[in-house]
């Protein structure tokens, strides 16, 4: 063990004395961490607010109401803040034409008569949406759904609007000929029965809470379904902005994972190329001939890397701190960190004994790196590739370190939970070892 | 010291070393002289157990094998190849590698500075390797090989590209390792080296031992006749009584016997106004053995 620790003294001292090495293994990681940090963090809030242009085109109390509903929902952005001339429709769209826009949504004159009301035949409403971002149309779909249903509460809450909408639809019902006469008595008793409901959660509002302006109880009495979302981990729900605003910090926990193993990658490429450099420069045929075990020399270069993985870890982390991010159970980010590092240091070993040259090694170890990134989720979130990609990542040791780190931090995985990727993570460091330490062996005779 | 039987090796198609056999007496300094590619440094290898023989072993004094931890601990290695660590002071390289070998405290102290001593490499300890000559960077290769106390030490043509004053330097420093009665094994391709180092010389071509000898005996057997040059004052004597070809004033042969046919000119009253005799040397044996034809 002396000698595997001075070698490692050692190469923690070439390591500090090779400035240009140190940046790119120490500094430069940290810098592309925090970058793609602030990128994926910026995916997770910026991004999810659509850019859109509404055209109101009817001019009315309820076409007005319907553009706020829209604005409530917190998920989208009006360019023009809903005012309009007949120009902007075709400006509108020709935005959206050239991408400044995510859509363009035109409420056509004659929207507010029958918007908001179910059993009408409403005014469609138009929407052109840029056709790169068809991701988002199901979004702006459900956002626009949403706010009708606001217009239908907003009716509802008017006292002789809503008197005036059931004496309507009664007399509509009643003049349709069409409609057999006991469907048509039917409906009539079902609206009248939806007006004595109404009545009663007005009346009931009103006893409770003296100011009837008071929208979300009313909306929660006549809501037709009810959504809650359930707190998973820390993460804050995605529909609530406020919630977001809140922890504007707390972006860094769900990106910040990802920067970790950026810096880790490139922390193992530096030292995977530090055996083959040694015996490019020579140093490794003396170390081959003083009385060491071939493992032992293997041995003090990972716990180098080892050591210097830990130290990029605890930097991200620091960082990661300093940014807002708080780790959900240091014990369990300090496991994570130690199991990455073993992890990564056993790849090291690998990509060290690939190549004859440093220039190879480097190569290969990025390469490498890069694409157990890409397929490991380090690149885009796993929750953003398709199946099979998803099911490869599984052969990628990035989406274990990045379950341990994210179990560590936001997750709240227990101990026991930990258990599944630190394994898989300390499996893959023991292999690495054992097949770098006998390719070593074969190689050097 | 060290007994080798029977080495051979083999990479892929090529037969590196051939049936090396020969000892080397504790105390001996042993050359290994040799054109590129005849086998020289894969012997070193597996005289230090970095490369295991296909045939044939290897063994240390107390019978050990040069593969045993134990046995390299009384190895010195000065590879051609400049081995240093260049971000690390000379004082550092010899820290290192002296830990790796098991020194420390006074004695690891004692010994960097004897080694830094007898490379004259004191005042430049601190620096960085990367600001050394190349003549110094020479120096302290061979200052991490002794820098343990070795019994052993194994030399790789240790004087390549480096100036006269560091090889005479070099030398010296060889010369007080032998006087401290060391083992050396030295390889080169400079014959001079050789002759003066070597107590005793092995010339090996296609990995096979071609003669095994000291200097001069190797002279004396494979160097063959010296050649004889005499540019004569006058030439108007009989020529069919001259020994060799003349052609102008100089006549020149080669023989066994030099003094003989010199004695007989001056009995024949030939004006001779300069006499030239050159004796075979360790060149004359090593390309009387090997040839003249270029390796590549």
């Amino acid at each position: 063990m002396h000698n595997v620790l001075v070698i490692a003294r050692k190469d923690l001292q070439l390591l500090l004395r090779d400035r240009l090495g140190l940046f790119f293994i120490l500094a430069f990681p940290a810098i592309m961490g925090v970058i793609f940090g602030a990128i994926t963090g910026s995916f997770q809030t910026d991004q999810a607010i659509l850019e859109i242009a509404v055209i109101d085109e009817d001019h009315s109390p309820m076409s007005a109401r319907f553009v706020a509903a829209l604005l409530e929902t917190g998920s989208v952005q009006i360019w023009n803040d809903g005012e309009s001339s007949p120009s902007d429709r075709q400006q509108a769209l020709d935005r959206v034409r050239r991408g400044r826009l995510a859509a363009a949504v035109v409420l056509p004159s004659g929207f507010g008569e029958t918007a908001g009301i179910p059993w009408s035949e409403p005014v469609a409403i138009e929407v052109g949406i840029d056709p790169s971002r068809t991701a988002e149309r199901g979004m702006l779909e459900g956002l626009l759904l949403r706010a009708a249903g606001d217009l239908f509460a907003a009716r509802l809450r008017d006292p002789a609007g809503r008197r005036a909408l059931f004496a309507s639809s009664r007399q509509q019902i009643e003049r349709a000929d069409a409609l057999p006469a006991v469907t048509r008595g039917l409906l009539v008793q079902l609206l009248n029965l939806l007006q004595t409901e109404a009545e009663k959660g007005l009346d009931r509002q009103a006893t409770d809470d003296p100011d009837t302006s008071n929208v979300s109880a009313f909306s929660a009495e006549l809501a037709l379904a009810r959504v809650e979302f359930l707190p998973i981990g820390r993460e804050p729900a995605v529909e609530i902005r406020t919630a977001w605003r809140d922890k504007v910090g707390s972006r860094w926990d769900l990106s910040f994972p990802q920067g970790i193993l950026w810096g880790v990658l490139g922390c193992s490429a530096g030292f995977a190329i530090s055996l083959v450099r040694e015996q490019q420069q020579g140093t490794f045929l003396r170390l081959q001939v003083a009385p060491l075990a071939r493992s032992q020399i293997l041995a003090g270069k990972a716990i180098a890397c080892f050591v210097t993985v830990l130290t990029v870890i605890a930097i991200m982390v620091g960082l990661g701190c300093a940014l807002g991010m708080r780790p959900g159970s240091p014990f369990l980010l300090a496991l994570a960190a130690l199991c990455i590092a073993c992890c990564f240091v056993g790849i090291m070993l690998v990509m060290s004994v690939t190549g004859r040259t440093a220039e190879a090694v480097n190569g290969a170890a990025w390469g490498i790196g890069v694409l157990m990134a890409m397929f490991g989720g380090g690149m885009v979130p796993l929750v953003f590739m398709p199946g099979f990609m998803r099911t490869i990542s599984i052969f990628s040791p990035v989406r274990w370190a990045v379950e341990a780190l994210e179990g560590a931090i936001w997750r709240d995985y227990s101990t026991m939970e930990m258990l599944g990727p630190c394994g898989v993570l300390m499996a893959i460091g023991s292999i690495g070892f054992v097949v770098g330490t006998l390719v070593l062996k074969r190689r050097t005779g | 010291m060290i007994r080798i039987e029977g080495l051979y090796k083999r990479f892929a198609e090529t037969v590196a070393v051939d049936g090396v056999s020969l000892q080397i007496a504790s105390g001996e300094t042993f050359g290994l002289l040799g054109p590129n590619g005849a086998g020289k440094s894969t012997t070193l290898q597996l005289i230090m157990g970095i490369l295991t023989p296909d045939r044939g072993s290897v063994t240390f004094s107390g019978n050990r094998d040069p593969r045993e931890l134990a046995a390299r601990r009384q190895l010195g290695f000065a590879p051609q190849q400049l081995s240093l660590y260049e971000e690390l002071s000379g004082q550092e390289n010899l820290k290192f590698f002296s830990r790796i070998y098991g020194l420390k405290g006074n004695r690891q102290q004692q010994q960097i500075d004897w080694a830094l001593e007898l490379t004259g490499l004191q005042n430049r300890a601190q620096d960085p390797v990367k600001t050394y000559s190349g003549g110094m960077k020479r120096r302290l290769n061979l200052a991490l090989a002794v820098v343990h106390d070795p019994s052993l030490i194994l030399l790789d043509e240790p004087t390549v590209g480096i100036d006269p004053q560091s090889r005479y330097h070099l030398f010296d420093n060889i010369e007080q390792l032998q006087a401290e009665g060391r083992t050396i094994v030295y390889t080169t391709h400079y014959m001079d080296e050789a002759q003066r180092l070597c107590d005793r010389i092995a010339i090996i071509d296609r990995g096979r031992i071609l003669a095994l000898d000291t200097v001069d005996a190797l002279v004396t057997q494979y160097g063959g006749r010296s050649e004889v040059r005499v540019e004569l004052a006058d030439v108007a004597v009989d020529t069919g009584s001259l020994p060799g070809t003349l052609t102008g004033h100089m006549l020149q042969w080669k023989s066994d016997t030099p003094l003989v046919e010199l004695a007989a000119l001056a009995a024949a009253a030939v004006s001779v106004r300069s006499i030239e005799i050159t004796r075979p040397n360790l060149e004359t044996v090593f390309l009387n053995l090997t040839g003249h034809k270029l390796r590549d």
